[in-house]
């Protein structure tokens, strides 16, 4: 019974193989790393368009359901974007293999299925039997397997790959009140405003940032499967970048561009690496962040939002009055907005998170001006430059990027 | 690591958690785990203590997935939460979100040393595996199973034979070479067969509960889940012996709403 089940399953299993192929990184597993170009991205594929990339990988049952842009901003993490955070999705499919037991039984190494690659581009006939996707995230035998197999070699390779995946923190204050550099000794911090993905650090760019009032005082050098990070501070807004800016005027206020991809992995360390050379003592964090309207649940039909739209969520030290409604249950935020308000409520840091629901992904003015709300806020309020300014600054920021995503056509 | 929510009131109301049972589920094939142990904290109205901060989940926040009015429901929930009801003896961790990669196993370590630390007496972790993958032996009677750890199995001795409770079976590790052979095998069970393995080694007293379920509506499997737990546990009293209702006895938390999808747009009509 078992015996047969599995061997049925068998060359689907190639076909599933190639329909998720892993990422590069996000596995760092022995396999990934010795087969490292199947499915992934090409390592100098341009982040802010993933998409392209990402194709073959989410274009099977998975990218069937969600929408164009927004696999784009799950940044194709293969695999692991297939999986919701669990409990509040869990009527949605997700991407997921099983069945690794006939390679294990039939002897097959793992490795050796990898690279005689062939079967993987065999048709899907109509009655094949499919492995069907699972939740379960995590797949016993693989690691077991992973780990009976792994030799020096992979070892080596994996702990190179782990450590080129380390986030760095370099900060390039001078001298001042706040001077030393390191962890070692943690800057004080009143207000921290963080804007993840472009459409945040946009707004921030045009509204807020300016070079009179504001100077670059740290980067964030990471690398991973969609975004290489350069260490120069000085960065073109269509690059993938992660910058902090302090106000001249007054140093404990920080700012932070963040239109990078951190993978899973990394968000941990880069709240840890970050808010390590923090002092908590009388910090404030507001995060602004924009994710697909489709992901929002709500009892009618997202066709007919008005979107763009805000909500906010915040951490329950946070007693300021919020500027747009609250985000309902069953919603969830998820990646670095979601890892910064998390540690904000553990580490009892009052935090608000300002959450775009947009219909375009890439740069958009709409969207941009939907965060204009913000500006009235009591955090940003004193911040705010000057508005005739700003609109000229938005419109150049989107003539650049038009420019260069015309450069193909 | 285990960080109580009210670090002001004295510290020692949150983690003291000497002598009580660690309810937890594995991320596993339907949520099943994850979807029971949420009508545990919903219907018991368990209070969160704390958070368990790792670097081995998805991050995810939301508001409180247990509203039941207005004023409680803009209260932020994190990927892992503690939960306590001490009349009961009992602390729940609730898990919302998968695993990163290769992580499984520092979270394993961490959340065994902390089971230590904090001196829980036993764990009890609510898990599934694929329906597809069973045997024939596994094909017969109930879908629910159990395993205990040699340490548990000490002190509760005979008690899972008066309940009439089925063991997890094991299966040949070579079907059809080599009979003899046996070995534990969870498929889509996540971490339970490390965890157990593991709590079999450093001599915790645990104790796994699953269910054979397929991908789907899980909702009727969390019910059958937290029924068998009550079987043993006695969370909540069983009013009555037919088993058709027991459904009713537990409460729905208010974040299962949708779990199929948005409404439909209208102009499809």
């Amino acid at each position: 019974m078992r015996a047969e089940a599995g061997e049925v399953t068998a060359p689907s299993l190639a076909h599933v193989r190639h329909l998720y192929p892993r990422p590069l990184a996000a596995a760092g597993s022995p396999s990934a790393a010795a087969v490292p170009a199947r499915g992934v991205a090409p390592a100098e594929a341009p982040p802010p368009a993933p998409l392209g990339a990402e194709a073959p990988a989410a274009g099977g049952r998975r990218g069937r359901l969600r929408r164009r842009d927004e696999a784009c901003s799950q940044g194709g993490r293969g695999r692991a974007a297939g999986r919701r955070p669990a409990l509040w999705s869990a009527g949605q499919s997700a991407a997921g293999r099983s069945g690794t037991r006939w390679r294990r039984r039939s002897g097959v190494s793992r490795r050796a299925g990898a690279v005689g690659g062939g079967p993987a581009a065999m048709a899907t006939f109509f009655g094949e039997v499919v492995v069907a996707p699972s939740r379960a995230g995590v797949d016993d035998e693989e690691w077991a397997e992973e780990a009976r197999e792994e030799t020096p070699e992979d070892r080596e390779i994996r702990r190179e790959l782990e450590k080129k995946r380390e986030i760095d923190v370099l900060w390039t204050v001078k001298s001042g009140a706040s001077t030393e550099s390191t962890a070692d000794e943690p800057f004080a911090c009143s207000k921290f405003i963080v804007a993840i993905g472009h459409n945040a650090a946009a707004f921030l760019s045009s509204f807020i940032l300016d070079s009179v009032c504001w100077e670059v005082v740290g980067v964030v050098k990471l690398w991973n499967e969609w975004c290489r990070t350069s260490n120069t501070t000085t960065v073109l807004q269509t690059d993938s970048f992660c910058l902090f800016y302090r106000l001249i005027s007054d140093p404990t206020v920080l700012l932070c561009q963040c239109s990078c991809y951190v993978a899973e992995d990394q968000q941990f360390q880069w709240l840890e690496k970050v808010f390590g050379c923090m002092r908590k003592e009388g910090l404030q964090v507001t995060i602004l962040s924009t994710c697909p309207v489709a992901d929002y649940k709500t009892q009618e039909s997202t066709l007919t939002l008005p979107s763009p739209f805000l909500k906010a969520l915040k951490t329950k030290e946070f007693k300021e009055q919020v500027c747009c409604p609250l985000l309902e249950q069953p919603n969830i935020v998820r990646d670095l907005p979601a890892a910064v308000l998390s540690y904000c409520q553990v580490w009892q840091i009052p935090a608000v998170l300002y959450q775009c629901y947009t219909d375009v992904i890439k740069l958009d003015t709409v969207t941009i001006e939907a965060f204009k709300p913000l500006l009235s806020t009591k955090i940003l309020k004193s911040l705010v430059k000057d508005a005739s300014e700003s609109t000229k600054i938005l419109k150049k920021l989107l003539t650049t990027n038009e420019t260069h995503s015309n450069i193909y056509i | 690591m285990f960080v109580p929510c009210d670090r002001g009131g004295g510290g020692s109301a949150g983690s003291d958690f000497k002598g009580f049972t660690l309810l937890m589920p594995a991320v596993s094939v339907g949520n099943v785990g994850q979807l029971a142990i949420d009508l545990v904290i919903s219907t018991l109205d368990m209070t969160k203590v704390g958070y368990f901060y790792t670097d081995c989940l998805v991050p995810m926040v939301g508001n409180n997935p247990y509203a039941t009015a207005e004023e409680n429901s803009m209260e932020l929930s994190i990927n892992a939460e503690v939960y306590s009801l001490p009349s009961k003896k009992l602390v729940v961790l609730q898990i919302r979100s998968p695993f990163i990669k290769n992580k499984y196993r520092p979270f394993c370590q961490t959340l065994l040393s902390w089971v230590k630390s904090s001196k829980c007496a036993r764990i009890v972790l609510l898990s599934s595996s694929h329906a597809y993958q069973r045997d024939d032996e596994q094909l017969l009677g109930t879908p629910l199973r159990y395993l205990l750890t040699p340490d548990l199995e000490k002190a509760v001795g005979g008690l899972m034979q008066e309940l009439s409770w089925k063991e997890m079976e094991k299966v040949a590790a070579y079907p059809g070479i080599n009979d003899t052979e046996k070995v534990l095998h969870i498929p889509g069970g996540g971490i339970t067969k490390l965890l157990f393995t593991e709590s079999c080694s450093k001599g915790i007293q645990m104790a796994v509960l699953l269910k054979f379920c397929s991908e789907g509506d899980n909702i009727p499997d969390a019910f059958a889940l937290v029924s068998y737990l009550n079987e043993w546990l006695q969370l909540i009293k069983s009013e009555s012996n037919n088993s058709t209702d027991s459904s009713s006895q537990w409460k729905i938390p208010s974040s299962w709403r949708l779990l199929f999808g948005n409404g439909l747009p209208p102009a499809l009509f």
